[in-house]
């Protein structure tokens, strides 16, 4: 995909066309997969559907492979990109673990807390984003399986349908939270435009991502 | 008073009437089967049989003796498979039957799942799940179900519980003084109570049953722990968010330099 400038009009580039159709991808397969699963559990949620319990299970399968198969494609695609974006979730240091303590303060009181600076990655959102992939791999592990359940051990599905159901619950409280973050919390909510246009204003970025920013100006950083 | 089903095992002679009378009364179609060289035979429950007999078949030294096994939903008083039921299709009714509902079923195979004993089978024709129903439809009206009524040993009862129960003891005491050891009246108190109690005359296991049928871990792990706490800590993050938007208000987001 064609390289967007690091600068542009006071903007920031945050991410690469590539993570913004990942995102999108999977927000909207997500989305589908959560109403026409809950549409299984209480059919009388299937309203959108006609009430048709099989419709809504072939748009489940189709959606799951969407869900799966996109990020798959991609980090295959973009081998150095998904590294990178790997070595970033995992790296860890003292002023994430300062921020960590900070966050329900400044979740409550955003005007009274001054926070430590920031990687590419705040400390929130990695550990956000371990939660979020953590329950998709568990989710789309038992879901793959419930999928072919009739070939399986019933000891093994026994755990699988607890697994499925109680992921998709964590991830979607985990979601409200981050579609919070991203929309609403007066702090951090100018940052929803990075996942549209791939840009942020420079001063949000170098008001939440110092570090990631400052090494960006040096030239010395990714995106 | 609650009603139950004894089968004795001990009179079971392996015919499958019961086999023909299920599919008789509840209109479950035969199935083309290949002999695998047993008489058993369809191979496994399905959508459309509801009951069979396995047949085991143990050394007893230059002879082959067989053990008649019957299969077919236990109606337990725990039913794993009525608490994982997420559109609650599943119930007790005439306080014994563990009955789905065809009407609410979603065929999601949770049931299937959590059966300790392997029952319900998945229809693909009609995407529900299937099972034995006690013959609920005879048994509201006085009747008794149609694999008691047709069981021409007398190895299938049905009745009240308690007399269920005392037949049971009576003929373990009978066979006792014949010699025959090993007994056990399988259901009497295994998943609070089994509204189909299994006269034994081997142990548990050479019939293919668990010794110790239980409510499987995962399902009460899920259903009364999990669930339940999942189900509050995303309140709590609900909470957390608004408590957080309040406490927001007012907060200035500096567009020039300087933290």
């Amino acid at each position: 995909m064609a390289k967007q400038p690091v600068f542009k009009d006071g903007q920031v580039l945050r991410f690469s066309t590539a993570a913004r159709v990942l995102h999108t991808v999977h927000l909207l397969s997500f989305f589908t997969l959560l109403y026409t699963g809950l549409a299984r559990l209480w059919p009388e949620t299937n309203v959108l559907l006609g009430g048709d319990l099989l419709l809504g299970q072939t748009i489940h399968h189709l959606a799951a492979v969407v869900f799966i198969a996109v990020p798959v494609a991609l980090a295959l695609l973009y081998p150095r990109g998904a590294l990178h974006f790997l070595k970033t979730l995992f790296s860890w240091d003292k002023d994430d673990t300062r921020w960590m303590i900070k966050f329900i303060p400044w979740m409550i009181r955003p005007q009274a807390v001054k926070l430590p600076p920031q990687g590419q990655e705040k400390a929130g959102q990695k550990v956000s984003a371990w939660i979020i992939i953590g329950f998709c791999l568990l989710i789309a592990v038992s879901g793959g399986l419930m999928w072919i359940a009739q070939f399986m051990p019933s000891e093994l599905m026994k755990w699988m349908y607890a697994i499925h159901d109680v992921s998709m619950i964590i991830l979607l409280f985990v979601i409200v939270m981050h579609i919070y973050m991203g929309v609403l919390f007066p702090a951090t909510r100018r940052s929803w435009t990075s996942m549209i246009t791939g840009y942020v204003p420079e001063e949000e970025a170098r008001h939440g991502w110092r570090k990631w920013y400052d090494d960006l100006k040096k030239g010395q950083q990714t995106v | 008073m609650a009603k139950a089903m004894l089968v004795d095992l001990s009179k079971c002679i392996g015919c499958r009437a019961c086999q023909v009378a299920c599919k008789e009364w509840n209109q479950n179609a035969g199935e083309k089967t290949e002999n695998t060289g047993t008489y058993e035979n369809p191979p496994d429950l399905s959508p459309q049989t509801w009951t069979k007999i396995k047949f085991v078949e143990q050394n007893s030294g230059d002879n082959v003796k067989w053990l008649f096994r019957r299969m077919m939903c236990q109606h337990c008083t725990d039913a794993a498979c009525e608490k994982v039921c997420p559109p609650k299709a599943i119930s007790h009714l005439e306080t014994t039957a563990v009955v789905i509902d065809q009407e609410k079923c979603t065929g999601c195979k949770y049931c299937i799942s959590a059966c300790p004993f392997n029952v319900p089978r998945y229809d693909a024709a009609d995407n529900k799940a299937k099972k034995c129903t006690l013959c609920i439809d005879r048994i509201s009206n006085g009747l008794i179900p149609a694999c008691a009524k047709v069981c021409a040993p007398g190895a299938v009862q049905f009745g009240e519980r308690s007399d269920m129960v005392k037949l049971a003891k009576a003929r373990m005491d009978a066979l006792k003084t014949k010699g025959v050891n090993d007994l056990r009246l399988y259901g009497e108190s295994e998943l609070g109570g089994l509204g189909v109690m299994v006269l034994m005359t081997a142990a548990a296991e050479d019939y293919g049953f668990p010794d110790k049928p239980s409510f499987p871990v995962s399902v009460n792990l899920w259903q009364d722990y999990l669930k339940p706490l999942t189900i509050v800590a995303g309140g709590g993050g609900i909470l957390a968010v608004l408590v957080s938007f309040i406490g927001s208000i007012g907060y200035k987001h500096k567009q020039e330099g300087g933290e």
